[in-house]
């Protein structure tokens, strides 16, 4: 009789998978769904999600309509990216305004493909971000230290998962920033406050993806140990959801589609 | 309503595929977190279901097995299992001695209701190696599970 049955009914009546159904059939997830809407509110896309190749090509016509989309699709990581860098705001959304002025003069000069603009975007964002150091340094401006709160609030940016910054003293977070290695810095920093997949950093710095792992595994452990407390297992087990992703394959968000 | 629906059978891979409580709804809960913030996508694709599925597994993956693992080296966090008493620990036992790849895909057919395509799109693999995959969980528990062994089957 199971010969006439489709195939996949056929494999529905294996025995083996009835048990494993019946073993598991009383099992209902104990999740309330307003932790799902809590999750859901505090959710941040990555960096270009819901982007189309159409939006780009309308981008580089500079359709008012696709521009914007661009913007918002990246404003976002480029302002936290900026945020953790400068530790102020004005400075971090002035800086986020001019990546999109230089982006849109620069669009038309773009070939690659729409999984592509971010890098592209983040190696402007990274160039000016050079430019603004070495103005700052040849007029001395005021110390980062004022705006650390504010800024790690900003980087942090309601993110669960980026990093644990924000149960933590953001002035903190900042400062120990400040003592990883540039390299290391810059990794955390395109990782997780801009929230670009390892790939992606790897392309902006010239770096292999395994180097960029390195820095950051390193970057990570300097940091947890500057922080110290960090590290409490009771912690992580509780509150799982604020691990950083920091696994997430260029692929996923694709998958996720 | 799409949580009521679909939210057991897709905790009910995650568990059996994580053997992990914690995880398994930690995974659920951001998957249709994400479902959630999403909806539009969400709604359009073919297989509402097999999205939030591929979500979680990805989200488990990725997130919460390689920070367990960094903790428990570090700080000898006791296992979740420890505490864990399964309806069928014979069937539990022989899941986790499977290679996590035939795991995957028998309790995503079993337990997630995805036919094998889907499971083919959910692991990002080929539907071929799905299917076989599949064939060798399914001989693989059928030993394990029917063959009483040495000792023999008491009562």
């Amino acid at each position: 009789m199971p010969d006439e049955l489709p195939e996949e009914l056929r494999e529905l009546a294996d025995p083996i998978i009835q048990r494993l159904q019946q073993a598991f059939a009383h099992e209902e997830p104990a999740i309330e769904l307003a932790e799902v809407r809590r999750r859901a509110v505090r959710y941040q896309p990555p960096p270009g999600h819901g982007l189309t190749a159409a939006d780009l090509a309308a981008a580089r016509h500079r359709e008012p309509a696709a521009v914007t989309r661009v913007y918002t699709a990246y404003a976002p990581a480029l302002f936290r990216f900026f945020m953790a860098a400068v530790g102020d705001r004005h400075l971090a959304e002035d800086l986020t305004g001019t990546v999109f002025v230089s982006a849109i003069e620069g669009l038309p000069r773009f070939y690659g493909p729409v999984e592509a603009l971010g890098g592209w975007l983040f190696q402007i964002a990274r160039h000016d971000l050079y430019d603004h150091r070495r103005r700052q340094a040849r007029s001395r401006i005021e110390p980062l230290e004022d705006h650390l709160p504010e800024a790690a609030a900003a980087a942090g940016a309601a993110d669960p998962e980026h990093l644990a910054i924000e149960r933590l003293e953001g002035s903190r977070v900042l400062a120990a920033l400040g003592e990883l290695s540039p390299d290391q810095r810059e990794v955390l920093l395109l990782r997780m406050a801009a929230g670009l997949t390892a790939p992606e950093v790897a392309k902006i710095l010239g770096k292999t993806t395994g180097a960029v792992k390195a820095l950051q595994h390193r970057g990570l452990a300097s940091l947890a140990r500057v922080l110290g407390g960090l590290r409490s297992p009771r912690e992580t087990q509780k509150r799982p959801y604020l691990s950083p992703d920091p696994a997430r394959l260029p692929s996923q968000e694709e998958e996720e589609r | 309503m799409f949580y009521k629906d679909n939210s057991g059978p897709v905790f009910r891979a995650l568990l059996a595929g994580t053997l992990n409580r914690a995880a398994a709804e930690d995974a659920t809960a951001e998957a249709f977190a994400r479902a959630w913030a999403d909806w539009d996508r969400v709604a359009s694709h073919p297989n509402p279901k097999a999205w939030v599925l591929r979500v979680a597994w990805n989200h488990y993956r990725s997130s919460w097995r390689r920070w367990e693992a960094r903790w428990s080296a570090d700080q000898q966090v006791p296992s979740p299992r420890a505490a864990e008493s399964w309806v069928d620990a014979d069937l539990v036992a022989a899941i986790r001695g499977l290679p996590k790849g035939q795991r995957e895909v028998i309790v995503l057919l079993a337990l997630g209701e995805l036919t094998p395509t889907e499971i083919a799109g959910v692991l990002g693999r080929a539907v071929g190696t799905i299917g076989s995959q599949l064939f060798r969980a399914r001989m693989a528990l059928r030993q394990v599970l029917e063959d009483p062994g040495p000792e023999g089957r008491d009562a």
